[in-house]
């Protein structure tokens, strides 16, 4: 009997410790960097070409989001505003202040230093390539702006308040009821389920669904809730998913083509 | 339980008829077996190729190592880069950011249009569509127009002002061409001064060229087209009068006879007649019957109920003896006597049946005659059309209607008028190239070189525009105003979808400029109010229409086209007593010293004007498979006689004058011997980097203009060799029971008659379907196929997600489907599908999600052949075919959508999976490309990314990831890329997704709609797919199985209805409906005809 393992044999547990400690590493490396919300750039809040104050516009003057995102009921993108836009108030209002420069660049003919070209937004929400979010399907069914983009009448500038990572999406698709609200709500980034009054919110979807009160509270009950005090989001979720057919996809082919 | 399914063995010794697509798979070579077993050929993984050297693994390794470590380095990969969301300054009507806008417009042809529907997004056009309101079209479109939208986006195509070659920008040329052409032009009343324009139907184009010689009177018109009929011309201003044209209208007729005319295909007729004709080929009663003569297949050949092959020079021969036994004798008398004995040489069984059947069906029958054909054969037709009474005012399936648009002189002419010094200045706007492509005859290269000053406008630089003095790059008809009318005359207006990208004048615009004062403007100030062109539109439609002109040319917008703008319809004229046949030459029959050379236009590049278009040159032909490229095709008699043993082998054809051009042979059958079919177009040097080095030119053997049948040509092989990229083989599905067909009487058995008590016996359990035990469900779910009465409205229940309100399916009739290639460019332009290059074919990986097979089919039978039809191939002792019964089908395979997938049980990463709405979707970015899932797929329908396709050029594709991705020019064609549609990167794999972005595009507007209703479901035939679009026979029917009213349900229920490989159990979504011909049983072979797959597996 020679030596049962050959020579060569020798130095394979420390290439083992060496691939190890190799692994141990790059998986350390890994999870600080995919595993923070930095990475799916939560808080990213990059300067604007002009600090358009959401808090301003959309909390204190109360302006709906869809004076400025116009077509975010018809289009995919929930576009940015024309310079235009800003400038139906903006040729009177705060016409000198140093903030509008670029707006004034793009629009004010007059302006000395006019350029006539558009004012390049930076973008916050990424999306990637293969990924097609549409918006008008959302807003349309009872999702509110604030579901996405969090409370944007509260910030001064934008950051991305949602991780908007795939995970996510799917969360509210498998649970739709999470999110769901009147339409007349969809906008009000201010609206709060327990806020809302019980026996208006029933009258009114008895009223659209062609059915009793006491059948869609009944429908209620047999899922759990109490249907007496405040109204929770889960009830009103569950109500609007059942009475509009709500649906949300969960195929790949929904958003990846 | 593991399910394995032993293919029977394809091809056993029953049934009688033998299915394949090529000459190899039916002699069983050892190199079509390499394609067939492995899942792509040998080569196509690795990487391999011209620069292999610096492209081996190890290299690209190294290459790997380095990129990785440069990432690593470089500060980019830290923080993600800004992207910017810029808006319009001022709001742009009707634009709505990620919604598409569409337009109406038309694609000028040379006889007419075919209206369109343009999509644009934001501004750009990325799809044309047929425009389904035309009341002469009814939607569909051709492969040449789905194209002609990357040829707005050219990379190479004309872009620069030139003055003697000479680079100018835009305001300096217009100052100098004013001065040094424009002025002097117009100082001398337009002396010595032509234009040469192209074949067009644009009432202001004619308008302003009267004005223009009203106001300069010495200059000359002519036109120029190289694929014009001079024998169709004459032939109808003998017979009908002059401005009188004879449009055929197919839906009107009964009996059908082809003298060597592919009205389906490459040389149309009429308009909209593949629709007309499709819908007259719905099996039972009342189908319509198809004769065709042609000397090599076409696609309309493929679509024959009879076929004949024969010499394009001797159609003249079968159409005198047809004249008489329809009882024209004396009228062709002339050529009658010098038939002599060659009559026996046409089948007199044939055309006796034939001339009978078309009579059987008086003022039902017409008879349709190629553009190549001679002015003799044009006249014959016309009398034997009057004898059958196909011309009945607007009834018959003859119309005759009166454009009234004098004949122009050609290009001959012209260059006469040049030599003889009367002419110095020519304007060009024809959109070919007649350096390249004029007839011998008219020695245009000298004439040409005489010229004082060539005036060029065009939106290709080819060799006419390098030669010009003066050189104006054109505006494609997607960038400029316009007007067409089609062949029936019904008035579009061509709309610009986008500036003129490069600042190019339409031929509008110049022809406005060469008018010493502009055209009164209409009073408006509308935006393009300062376009000359359109201006000239304008003015042209106020004098057109009737009643409020600012309503109609609204709605001509709108609709696309503007009512009752169509050509009168007019009574046939008495016939001419003298026709005069007697000077006629007629010709012997071709043989291996006398070849007859038959030039036809390209399926292609037309008639060259597509080189640089890399759709079109990737396309396949519809017949022989190819690629890239043109060839000699023959027979394989003729063949042996030239000694072509393998297809690529040079061949020298010396034609008339002892011009002689080399093409490479390739062979097929059903081709007339002694007759080499050459594709025209090709060849050209100044063509761009796509079309540069592709093909060969065979122009010189046009000696004459429209003398496209060259007899008395010598060909021999030169020894050379030459690399064709054919792809007949690619793909192959192994000769089982995927195509398959039955004929009239059959179906009449089956389902008219009611003989056929179960519908399964016609064509569902045809081959090995007919002996598999019933499906064992490896899932749960109905079978939406053939849903039965209580699964039809039950809720769906499974073990998945199902989307109750919609599964989505597929029909395709191959009945009506001619294998033209429309769905297949029109599916690469709407799903952003890369071209590969030529080497890249050659290796199988071309990327075409629609493959469009096309099938021969031959008598199995031995008996029953004589000697000279049987071709025995040497040292292989078995016979091949026999040319004269071949039949041909096509048939387009993409991905069927499987309920049971094979590809999705493989797949280790879930990058393909199922959809709740029942689609078998893929998911790009989780691909990793193992590509089991196509070696599983028993369809072969989907297609791996060996390269960046999109990103690099094909000459850059082995370059290591080091190297520059982004070619110049692929900034260019990104503009036409569909941005709903994903564009793949390489290392993925993709397929048909039933073009799930229309799918959920519409499925979000229904539920956007909806709101706070349940209404959510799409409406009944509101969305469609590309591809059915794009078909001009409405060969495929696309739409939600769902929905009782849906088309697609009725027809999955057709007794023609059959699945690809039914009993592998897949359950494709995507069915068939077998082909049915209609063959007339007094007919020689007709007990051949159609009789094919039956009782075949």
């Amino acid at each position: 009997m020679g030596n049962f393992f050959p020579r060569w044999t020798n130095l394979v547990p420390l290439k083992i410790l060496f691939a190890a400690f190799l692994v141990a590493t790059g998986l350390a490396a890994a999870v600080a960097t995919y595993w923070t919300k930095g990475y799916s750039a939560v808080g990213y809040q990059p300067d604007q070409p002009i600090p358009f104050d959401h808090s301003l516009h959309a909390g204190q003057l109360g302006m709906d989001c869809r004076y400025c995102h116009s077509h975010v009921e018809r289009s995919s993108h929930a576009n940015v505003p024309n310079a235009q836009t800003c400038w139906n108030c903006h040729s009177q209002i705060k016409t000198n202040s140093e903030k509008l420069v670029p707006l004034r660049a793009a629009m004010d003919e007059s302006f000395a230093g006019y350029t006539g070209k558009p004012i390049e937004w930076v973008k916050i929400h990424k999306l990637g390539d293969y990924a097609y979010f549409n918006h008008s399907v959302h807003v349309n069914r009872g999702v509110s702006c604030v579901s996405c983009h969090g409370k944007i009448n509260e910030m001064k500038v934008v950051w991305q308040d949602k991780s908007q990572t795939m995970g996510w999406c799917l969360d509210c698709h498998r649970n739709p009821a999470t999110a769901l609200r009147p339409l007349d709500q969809v906008t009000n980034l201010d609206w709060k389920a327990e806020e809302t009054d019980r026996s208006s919110f029933y009258a009114a979807l008895a009223h659209q669904t062609g059915l009793k009160v006491e059948d869609l509270e009944k429908r209620a009950q047999q899922r759990g809730f109490e249907t007496t005090g405040a109204l929770t989001q889960k009830e009103i979720g569950s109500q609007l998913k059942e009475a509009w057919g709500v649906h949300p996809p969960e195929s790949c082919s929904a958003c990846h083509r | 339980m593991k399910r394995k399914w032993h293919h029977p063995e394809a091809g056993a010794e029953s049934g009688t008829r033998m299915y394949w697509r090529g000459f190899d798979e039916l002699q069983d070579t050892p190199e079509f077996r390499e394609w067939l077993e492995r899942e792509f050929p040998r080569g196509a993984a690795e990487v391999s190729g011209p620069e292999a050297d610096e492209s081996t693994r190890r290299n690209f390794l190294k290459y790997m190592g380095a990129s990785a470590s440069l990432a690593g380095l470089g500060l980019a990969g830290c923080r993600r880069p800004d992207q910017f969301i810029i808006p319009f300054n001022k709001h742009v009507e009707d634009q709505i950011p990620g919604r598409p806008l569409y337009y109406s417009s038309a694609r000028p042809v040379a006889d007419g249009c075919v209206p369109l529907v343009v999509t644009t997004f934001e501004g750009r056009p990325t799809k044309v569509e047929g425009n389904r309101l035309h009341p002469e079209w009814k939607g569909g479109s051709d492969v040449f127009t789905q194209a002609s939208i990357l040829d707005l986006y050219d990379p190479d195509r004309s872009a620069v002002f030139r003055k003697e070659g000479e680079v100018l920008d835009g305001d300096r040329f217009v100052e100098e061409f004013e001065k040094g052409f424009l002025a002097p032009f117009r100082a001398a009343k337009g002396a010595k001064s032509a234009l040469l324009v192209g074949a067009s139907t644009s009432p202001t184009r004619e308008r302003l060229l009267a004005e223009l010689v009203k106001a300069c009177p010495a200059v000359k018109v002519y036109e120029y087209e190289p694929l014009s009929s001079p024998g169709r011309r004459e032939a109808e201003n003998r017979l009908w009068g002059a401005g009188i044209s004879a449009l055929p209208v197919l839906d009107k007729a009964d009996r059908i006879l082809s003298l060597d005319a592919d009205f389906l295909g490459l040389d149309p007729q009429g308009e909209g007649s593949n629709g007309r004709w499709a819908a007259r080929r719905k099996p039972g009663k009342g189908m319509a019957r198809l004769y065709v003569v042609e000397p090599a297949f076409t696609v309309t050949g493929g679509m024959a109920d009879h076929r004949m092959r024969l010499a394009s020079s001797q159609v003249v021969k079968l159409a005198v003896l047809l004249a008489e036994q329809l009882g024209l004798a004396a009228q062709v008398a002339p050529l009658v006597a010098k038939l002599g004995l060659v009559r026996e040489l046409i089948d007199p069984a044939w055309v006796k049946e034939c001339a009978a059947d078309l009579l059987s069906k008086k003022g039902r029958s017409v008879v349709l005659v190629g553009s190549r054909q001679p002015l003799e054969v044009h006249l014959i037709a016309g009398l034997i059309n009057q004898a059958l009474g196909a011309i009945q005012g607007a009834g018959g399936p003859l119309r005759l209607v009166r454009h009234g648009r004098k004949a122009l002189p050609g290009i001959e002419a012209l260059a006469d008028a040049i030599r003889s010094g009367a002419v110095e200045n020519v304007v060009v706007t024809t959109p070919c190239d007649p350096l390249y492509d004029a007839p011998a005859s008219a020695k245009w290269g000298e004439a040409s070189a005489k010229l004082k000053n060539l005036v060029h406008l065009g939106v290709r630089h080819h060799a006419t525009a390098r030669a010009a003095t003066w050189h104006i790059p054109g505006a494609h008809y997607l960038e400029s105003w316009g007007d067409v009318r089609s062949i029936s005359g019904v008035l579009s207006i061509v709309q610009p979808m986008i500036q003129p990208r490069f600042g190019g004048w339409s031929e509008l615009h110049l022809l406005a400029k060469m008018l010493p004062v502009a055209p009164a403007a209409p009073g408006e100030a509308a935006g393009g109010a300062d376009d000359a062109a359109y201006v000239a539109v304008r003015a042209t439609f106020a004098g057109l229409v009737k009643g409020d002109v600012e309503l109609a040319w609204g709605l001509a917008l709108r609709d696309g086209f503007s009512k009752g703008t169509g050509y009168p319809v007019v009574a046939p004229a008495a016939t001419p007593a003298a026709i005069g046949f007697e000077s006629f030459p007629l010709v012997d029959f071709p043989g291996p010293d006398a070849i007859e050379v038959v030039l036809t236009p390209s399926s292609h590049v037309w008639d060259g004007r597509f080189i640089n278009n890399s759709w079109l040159q990737e396309v396949p032909d519809p017949i022989s498979k190819l690629t890239w490229d043109n060839a000699a095709l023959m027979s394989l008699a003729t063949a042996d006689a030239l000694g072509v043993t393998h297809d690529g082998q040079m061949i020298a054809i010396k034609g008339g004058d002892g011009v002689v051009v080399e093409v490479p042979a390739f062979r097929l059958p059903g081709q007339a011997d002694f007759t080499i079919l050459v594709e025209l177009g090709y060849g050209q040097e100044a063509a761009g980097r796509v079309g540069e080095g592709t093909g060969f030119n065979v122009y010189p053997l046009l000696r004459q203009e429209g003398a496209f049948i060259v007899s008395g040509a010598k060909a021999e092989r030169t020894g050379a060799k030459y690399a064709l990229a054919p792809t007949a083989i690619h793909w192959s599905m192994e000769g089982r029971a995927i195509v398959r067909e039955n004929t009239a009487e059959a179906y009449e058995e089956f389902v008219v008659n009611g003989h056929g008590e179960d519908w399964k016996n016609f064509s569902y359990n045809q081959g090995m379907d007919g002996h598999i035990p019933p499906n064992i469900p490896l899932y749960e779910g109905p079978d939406y196929f053939r849903p039965n009465q209580e699964q039809k409205g039950a809720p769906l229940q499974g073990r998945f997600t199902v989307d109750e309100n919609h599964q989505w399916g597929m029909t395709i009739d191959l009945n009506t489907c001619i294998g033209c290639n429309a769905c297949t460019i029109a599916c690469q332009a709407e799903n952003n599908i890369p071209v590969v290059g030529k080497e890249q074919v050659i290796n199988g990986r071309e990327m075409h999600w629609i493959r469009m097979d096309r099938y021969f089919s031959s008598p199995r039978e031995k008996e029953g052949m004589t000697a000279q039809r049987v071709y025995v191939p040497e040292g292989r002792g078995r016979p091949a075919h026999d040319d004269d019964s071949v039949e041909m089908l096509t048939q387009p395979v993409a991905c069927v959508h499987c309920e049971y997938a094979p590809c999705e049980t493989v797949c280790p990463v879930n990058a393909t999976v199922h959809s709740d709405d029942g689609l078998n979707s893929m998911a790009y970015n989780r691909c990793i490309g193992t590509r089991y899932c196509a070696n599983n797929c028993p369809y072969k329908a989907r297609r791996f990314n060996y390269f960046d396709y999109n990103k690099r050029r094909t000459r850059d594709f082995y370059l290591g990831p080091l190297a520059p991705a982004e070619g110049l020019g692929m900034t260019s064609l990104k503009l036409q890329k569909n941005p709903n549609v994903t564009v793949r990167m390489r290392g993925v794999i993709e397929k048909c997704t039933y073009c799930v972005q229309r799918l959920q595009a519409a499925k979000i507007e229904a539920k956007a709609k909806a709101r706070d209703s349940r209404d959510v479901k799409v409406p009944t035939g509101s969305v469609t797919t590309a591809c059915q679009d794009a078909c001009p026979s409405q060969a495929i029917t696309f739409g939600n199985l769902r929905d009782e009213k849906d088309p697609v349900v009725k027809l999955k229920e057709d007794p023609r209805n059959y699945d690809l490989l039914k009993y592998i159990g897949t359950r494709p979504r995507t069915s068939y409906l077998a082909r049915v011909r209609n063959p007339n049983p007094k007919m020689p072979g007709a007990e051949q005809v159609g009789q094919g797959s039956i009782g075949g597996h």
